[in-house]
């Protein structure tokens, strides 16, 4: 263990303060709001529990809650056995175009739900191009996807990626030889599988599902889409609802929700921690050169690699196909040949509408621009436990689990209200820093997840080697841990862009006229029906989004590890 | 004159103490050894002389002045020490050319350009490293990796050198000509260093003193030869070479000591305080376990039970007496039994 930083360091101290300020306040005025009898400006305010009884008797409230829960057991029991499943057939197997079907299979993870919904609305909804071509054929659409089950199961099957991604890491780290040893015993294929990889992987499997769940109460996008025109709510609806029928002064039930959702979440974040900290025992040091032990799927490759291609047709193509379509005809339905019907009007108009390019360039902007400050703070806070012997980085350990507790659309509420609260930072709300702030705090653990696994890689001694030498703490930094993690900096960069293009809850409370970002103009447009220039805007994220990705793909940087 | 002392250093990870209050000093010009195990702490004690530890106790002098002193809380942080420090890793930069690592030194002391290249060349040159400096450390075999990571430390003319395990990432052959370059290097360049390792022949070829740590104290200190002729306990005799052991009883008789067992007794030398009927073991080197007899010494008849064969000379492993020993020879012997003989003063005896 190295002492190279002291125990004592007053500017480290300050920086996790500084941190627990940024994260602790937004969830404490939560949690305040919530135990107030009136917003908080009102005059004349008082504690007291009656925000909680008046939520608590809302029969919607309930059916919300149970919505939510069930919305996230679904989710698991779709996502976890599929991307379980898909993750070892591509680890290890010899499926044929292995190669190029893994970042097909996980591009679900960069879209954002609401594109994703959209593209499954204007396909296989009511009057969708496949819907409609169904009926024709057979004379009624025998699916819904205005229903609970309809909505649950793309939900499920748009998270496969998120258990693949685990899985497969997972798999990747277990030494084919402890395989290799049980099918050298007398083990065949499936028996290998079922009992030497599958509890090799269960820590992954328990942390994945966990996460499902996790995201799962978060979930907003989808149910605000597909649940909420046939009246179906989730937490995250119910709380969205709140302000549109209540209006501003709901601020106490609103809170009352979110404590609701932070409560439910709050625990899971803590137990995955645990978990995660339990499947270190489960890892297996592979030799220098170990192959993934390869099985032979024979006369089942081609059906195997069939299915997996219907797979990512229909989530995949599909969606992102319709979207595309959708953006460039004027109208459809039986007798209509959409080459007729082709325009560019919907372009045009989302032009002539100043804030919806505002609103790209603001994402754009925050997505390019936020995204690099945001990495460098995010670097800044791991160098602050980095190489710390310290009961500090205790705390900062737990503090940065919080932002992970808050989904997007709630972290956006707290925010604005600390814009409103607190009268200093109040010129920031209405501004796109606003939105930056918010996205850097939602995003914390997961950016700094990224630039401690680059930092961890540094051997110690190079550091000290630095410091022997005669360099001080920051000069060992910028000469020698900074130009080692650049490479890691600037893939984390990528990929908080990536993230930041996608984002669209966060920005929904803190939505203003020079405050526009393309996810949060989404859903206002959804709430005014405007689909024409929601497809259009749904376009320019993707674009967006494969913009990033083509750059990922050049610069070899990988998005996942 | 004394260069670098340390007095009294203790240190505790978590509620394992790791140094338990040593004391050690390096004079000018002089080549003192950290020998031990893994765990002995003689990492830890090298680290706390850099700065790169921070010990809970004890004080810390660099040529008379006090870097580290627990009590009175001065602690100068690695940086302001000046020493040179060979990391066992070599933790060369490996964004940096072999120039840019020697020379990081000499930039961080505020030396002129021109200056800084003709001393980084100076020492390139010396290490025979002339002709790699433009290269990056992973254009490097493991043996130029190591002198360029001895050249960083040496390039800014530090009062005392620090080696961590220098040569352990080497193979064995490179090994033992690296060892008797860098003793001539260090006595050349007229540096003290310090020299952390864990191979008792390293320590006997390339220091002035050797420290045996263990457990977080000093199992003994000497010269190479006092530490591999007088071993003071059976851990040192045991770590400073290969030996045989024999258990038995201790006798004295006339006055002189005898080690006993069922139907066998050998004369030898009483190494610690031990009474008559005392359980003991006794420690003979291998190249002093003689074969046939030796005017003075014990014999043990035993058994010949296998051979190894080494390429200079062969191994022999006999048994009997309900003892195994191994005994060394220039040629094959016959599976028979053989006589053996170890004098008095070989065959050192330690209380049980």
């Amino acid at each position: 263990m190295s002492a190279l930083a002291p125990r004592f360091s007053p500017t480290r101290i300050l920086g996790v303060v500084a941190l627990a300020v940024v994260v602790l306040a937004p969830t404490g005025l939560i949690l305040y709001q919530s135990l107030l009898d009136q917003p908080f400006y009102a005059v004349g305010t008082h504690f007291s529990l009656e925000s909680f009884g008046f939520v608590m008797e809302d029969p919607d409230f309930w059916s919300a809650l149970r919505n939510s829960l069930l919305l996230g057991v679904i989710m698991v029991a779709v996502a976890v056995p599929v991307g379980a499943m898909l993750a070892f057939i591509m680890m290890r197997t010899d499926l044929p175009g292995r190669s190029w079907i893994e970042p097909i299979l996980l591009l679900p993870l960069f879209l954002s739900p609401l594109v994703l919904a959209f593209g499954y609305i204007v396909t296989i909804g009511p009057v969708g191009f496949i819907s409609g071509a169904v009926k024709a054929y057979i004379g009624f659409v025998p699916w819904s996807i205005y229903s609970f089950l309809g909505m649950a199961l793309i939900a499920g099957f748009t998270h496969v990626p998120h258990v693949y991604l685990y899985v497969a890491s997972a798999l990747r780290r277990v030494n084919p030889d402890v395989e290799e040893a049980a099918r050298v015993a007398g083990a065949g294929m499936l028996r290998t599988a079922l009992f030497v990889s599958l509890p090799l992987v269960r820590p992954a499997l328990v942390y994945a599902a966990m996460l499902i769940f996790l995201l799962g109460l978060e979930q907003f996008g989808l149910p605000l889409m597909l649940g909420d025109p046939s009246g179906i709510g989730v937490l995250t609806t119910y709380l969205y609802k709140l302000t549109n029928i209540l209006g501003t002064p709901s601020y106490n039930f609103m809170a009352v929700v979110a404590v609701v959702i932070l409560a439910s979440t709050l625990p899971l974040v803590v137990l995955q921690r645990f978990v995660l900290r339990n499947a270190s025992h489960y890892v297996t040091l592979r030799g220098k050169g170990a192959r993934d032990m390869t099985m032979r799927l024979g006369k089942w490759r081609w059906p195997a690699l069939a299915i997996i291609l219907v797979w990512l047709g229909l989530t995949v193509l599909v969606p992102l196909a319709g979207i595309m379509i959708r953006s460039v005809v004027s109208s459809w339905g039986v007798g209509v040949s959409l080459i007729d019907v082709l325009t560019l009007q919907h372009f045009r108009d989302l032009a002539s509408y100043p804030n919806l390019i505002e609103a790209i360039l603001n994402t754009l902007g925050v997505a390019v621009i936020g995204g690099f400050a945001s990495v460098a703070i995010y670097a800044g806070v791991a160098l602050l436990a980095h190489r710390w012997v310290s009961g500090w980085t205790v705390v900062l350990d737990y503090l940065v689990m919080l932002p992970r507790a808050l989904p997007g659309l709630v972290a956006g509420l707290a925010f604005l209200w600390l814009f409103l609260f607190v009268k200093p930072i109040d010129p920031l709300r209405g501004t796109i820093l606003s939105i930056w702030v918010a996205y850097t705090v939602v995003w914390l653990a997961y950016g700094l997840r990224l630039i401690s696994s680059a930092l961890m890689q540094i051997g110690p001694e190079l550091e000290e080697a630095a410091r022997v030498a005669g360099a001080g703490a920051g000069r060992a930094i910028r000469d020698v841990t900074l130009p080692l993690v650049r490479t890691g900096l600037i893939g984390a960069w990528l990929l908080i862009f990536l993230i930041f293009a996608r984002e669209y809850s966060t920005g929904v409370y803190l939505l203003g006229p020079h405050s526009v970002v393309i996810g949060s103009m989404i859903v206002q447009l959804w709430s005014k029906g405007a689909l024409d220039l929601i497809a259009a805007l749904c376009v320019a994220n993707v674009a967006l989004i494969f913009l990033g990705l083509a750059v990922a793909f050049h610069f070899r940087i990988r998005l996942h590890d | 004159m004394i260069k670098l002392s340390a007095t009294g250093i203790e240190k505790q990870m978590g509620t394992l103490p790791v140094l338990k209050g040593i004391s050690v000093s390096l004079n000018e010009g002089e080549v003192v050894a950290l020998l031990g195990h893994s765990g002995s702490g003689k990492t830890t004690l090298l680290r706390s002389f850099a700065g790169l530890e921070t010990p809970d106790s004890g004080t810390i002098e660099l040529e008379g002045k006090t870097i580290f002193d627990a009590a009175r809380g001065i602690n100068l942080p690695p940086e302001k020490r000046g020493l040179g420090f060979v990391f066992q890793s070599y933790a060369l930069w490996p964004h940096r050319t072999v120039v840019e690592n020697v020379g990081y030194g000499l930039k961080l002391r505020g030396v002129p350009k021109a200056e800084i290249d003709s001393r980084t060349k100076d020492v390139l040159g010396r290490l025979g490293l002339g002709a790699l400096g433009e290269r990056y450390p992973h254009q490097l075999s493991g043996g130029q990796q190591q002198r360029v990571a001895l050249a960083r430390a040496l390039a800014y003319r530090p009062p005392v050198l620090l080696l961590d395990e220098p040569l352990s990432n080497l193979d064995a052959k490179l090994r033992e000509e690296a060892r008797s370059w860098l003793r001539e290097l260090i006595k050349q360049t007229g540096l003290s260093a310090l020299y952390v390792t864990h191979d008792q022949v390293e320590a006997l070829a390339v220091s002035d003193r050797i420290l045996f740590l263990h457990n977080g104290g000093i199992e003994q200190h000497g010269t190479p030869e006092e530490m591999y002729e007088q071993p003071n306990t059976a851990l040192s005799a045991v770590f400073m070479g290969s030996n045989n052991r024999i258990d038995g009883t201790i006798r004295v008789v006339d006055g002189k000591t005898m080690l006993m067992g069922e139907g066998w007794s050998l004369p030898g030398r009483a190494m610690n305080h031990m009474s008559d009927g005392a359980p003991a073991s006794g420690y003979v080197r291998l190249e002093r376990t003689r074969i046939g007899t030796t005017a003075g010494a014990g014999t043990l008849t035993l058994d010949l039970v296998s051979t190894l064969y080494l390429g200079e000379r062969f191994e022999y492993l006999f048994e009997g007496h309900g003892m195994r020993l191994r005994a060394w020879g220039p040629t094959r012997l016959p599976a028979t039994r053989q006589d053996i003989s170890i004098l008095p003063e070989d065959l050192w005896l330690f209380a049980r």
